[in-house]
């Protein structure tokens, strides 16, 4: 480079110290006070992950958020941050023989677990598979979007997914915030607070399950469920991924209940329970049943176990 | 105080020696800073709206953002092609250019970092990817990787450039023993870079055309024709524009570099076809992605 070379001197020479006195100055001015912001947004800025946060720490943002999600939305938040119940281990079953893909589950969990109505977001797809044609580890021979005027149709048979709440999760693995991670019940949540919506996580989910809030989420006042869980059907906010939880908010409980899409199933495919209690019937199922999992060559080793009964 | 204000008056000087230029120049800036303030525009309602303004969906959920991301850490890690004979062969015609390579290394690298922030959903979280005050995922994550050989990467091109141009604005030849490390970290630096970007989609299981071993050399070989390509064109525009000299020696050596990894380029991207496509009926998530 021929303009380099002519060794013109176009700034003179600094030393050392005067360029540490610069930097110095340079970034005390960074430190400009805050002013007059509103307390609540630098709290939610700063808040800390959730398994970092103790107790009181926990309970303070509950309070920042029940006041938060009172002038959004109007209604009264019942924020829980229930614990895994020890010596429980959840596992779900699912028996395709007797499942009619009539979506009531879809629907069921988008209106238990305050998922967006518009953009939708659905944790479960129902896939619509041609009978003795693919095997279902091929979810690209299925149909997402099917929409006869009757549900079952004569030559198809019908497979929901969702989380499968995998041993080992490929999602958790590759979050570069280790804002999802597995609890010791098996369930894979996410902290929506901590989440920077890179996306990697549905990258790595091989059964499609993470959803991403596109837009801004909308629910209609009403139609809000208001018995939430920190970690699983609370209001989210636009930029950041949700996903299935095998409903938290009601399975953690004492008395405990089972997940919206058992309890709406109409024709009782949909089984759940405690994989270490020999007694449940999930475990029935998978001693009694033919089970399999889907995708099992990748070892994702997953909790939802599918199989058809009749 | 004259000697603290210094470094400011350096730069004001030559902030002052930038903006002077002929009316073509001018009219260059005009043109880039139109097309920034459309993307400053554009980014603001994305902000405002969400990245639902992308047209990206949950079935495709990375698009135009990541691509171009992964193209420009190519185009980056490329520099390379000018550091080995410039320093490590003390090619003389290169030497003469190599800068401009690094210079188009942070420019890229930039760029990088910029359209993966574009990408996120809750980007003023960013910080959450940090250790210590964050939660950096690593090693575990190769995001994580990838954002520490990425800023690694620019901070390393970025004091070799800075190193040399001010020994040269003080009408010094720079010393090549403060140069010879930081050349030395930075030829593996720039493989890395790619590669790691590599291991980003490598790593995925679920993706069955993406979890192929050959992809990082295929990355880095596909690396070493298009960076390198869009140096020789970026040379032949600024060789007639201005009168900085380029020589064709470089051009033709940078030429044959290129050829010689489109060779390996076309090898490892039909390996890696033919491996795929063999079981392509039952191929799994992606291919149900369109």
């Amino acid at each position: 480079m021929r303009k380099n070379t002519k060794k013109k001197i176009v700034s003179r020479p600094v030393d050392r110290r005067s360029v540490l006195k610069g930097t110095v100055m340079g970034l005390a001015s960074l430190a400009i006070p805050f002013g007059t912001a509103d307390a609540s947004i630098w709290e939610s800025f700063f808040q800390k992950h959730f398994r970092e946060m103790n107790d009181d720490e926990k309970q303070e943002v509950i309070e920042r958020m029940k006041t938060e999600y009172a002038e959004e939305y109007g209604v009264d938040f019942n924020i829980r941050t229930t614990n895994p119940i020890p010596g429980v281990l959840f596992g779900y079953g699912l028996d395709l023989s007797r499942c009619i893909g009539c979506r009531r589950c879809v629907y069921g969990c988008v209106k238990e677990n305050n998922q967006s109505r518009d953009p939708q977001i659905h944790w479960i797809s129902v896939l619509q598979f041609e009978k003795g044609h693919k095997w279902v580890n091929i979810f690209e021979e299925a149909t997402k979007y099917y929409n006869p005027h009757e549900v079952p149709e004569e030559d198809f048979f019908y497979m929901p997914v969702q989380c499968q709440q995998c041993e080992n999760p490929p999602c958790v693995k590759v979050c570069p915030t280790q804002a999802t991670w597995k609890e010791r019940d098996g369930i894979t949540v996410i902290d929506y607070n901590w989440c920077i919506g890179c996306r990697y996580c549905m990258a790595a989910c091989p059964y499609g399950a993470r959803h991403f809030n596109w837009g801004k989420p909308r629910v209609a006042k009403e139609e809000l469920n208001p018995e939430v869980h920190y970690l699983g059907n609370r209001p989210r906010m636009k930029g950041v991924v949700e996903k299935c939880t095998f409903c938290i908010q009601r399975t953690r409980e004492n008395p405990g209940r089972y997940p919206a899409c058992v309890e709406i199933c109409p024709v009782g495919a949909r089984k759940f329970g405690n994989l270490l209690d020999p007694e449940s019937e999930i475990r029935y199922c998978i001693e009694n049943k033919r089970v399999f999992r889907l995708k099992e060559d990748l070892n994702t080793s997953p909790k939802f176990y599918y199989f058809f009964a009749t | 105080m004259t000697d603290f204000l210094q470094p400011l008056k350096n730069f004001v000087i030559t902030l002052k020696f930038i903006t002077k230029g002929g009316k073509w120049y001018y009219a260059w800036l005009a043109f880039l800073a139109f097309f920034i303030v459309i993307g400053v525009g554009a980014y603001i309602r994305q902000i405002d709206q969400g990245l639902i303004l992308t047209n990206m969906r949950d079935q495709v959920s990375w698009g135009f953002y990541i691509s171009n991301f992964t193209f420009l850490v190519g185009v980056a890690a490329a520099a390379v092609l000018l550091v080995i004979p410039a320093y490590l062969y003390n090619f003389k015609p290169i030497k003469e250019i190599v800068l401009l390579g690094e210079m188009l290394a942070i420019a890229a690298i930039i760029m990088c970092l910029l359209f993966v922030v574009s990408d996120m959903g809750r980007p003023e979280r960013g910080w959450h990817i940090l250790p210590i005050i964050g939660a950096m995922n690593f090693p575990a994550s190769l995001l994580a990787w990838d954002v520490i050989v990425l800023n690694g990467y620019l901070a390393i091109n970025s004091i070799a450039v800075f190193y040399v141009l001010y020994r040269l604005s003080m009408g010094k030849e720079y010393k090549m023993s403060v140069l010879w490390p930081i050349v030395i970290i930075s030829i593996p630096w720039a493989i890395s870079i790619h590669t790691v970007t590599a291991f980003l989609y490598n790593g995925l299981s679920s993706r069955p055309f993406w979890n192929a071993s050959i992809l990082a050399p295929r990355f880095i070989a596909s690396a070493l024709c298009s960076g390198p390509a869009l140096m020789i064109i970026l040379f032949q525009i600024v060789r007639r524009v201005s009168k900085m000299e380029i020589s064709d020696t470089a051009i033709f050596k940078i030429a044959e570099l290129i050829a010689y990894a489109m060779g390996i380029n076309l090898n490892t991207c039909t390996s890696d076809y033919t491996a795929t496509t063999t079981w392509l009926p039952g191929c799994g998530w992606p291919l149900s992605l369109t």
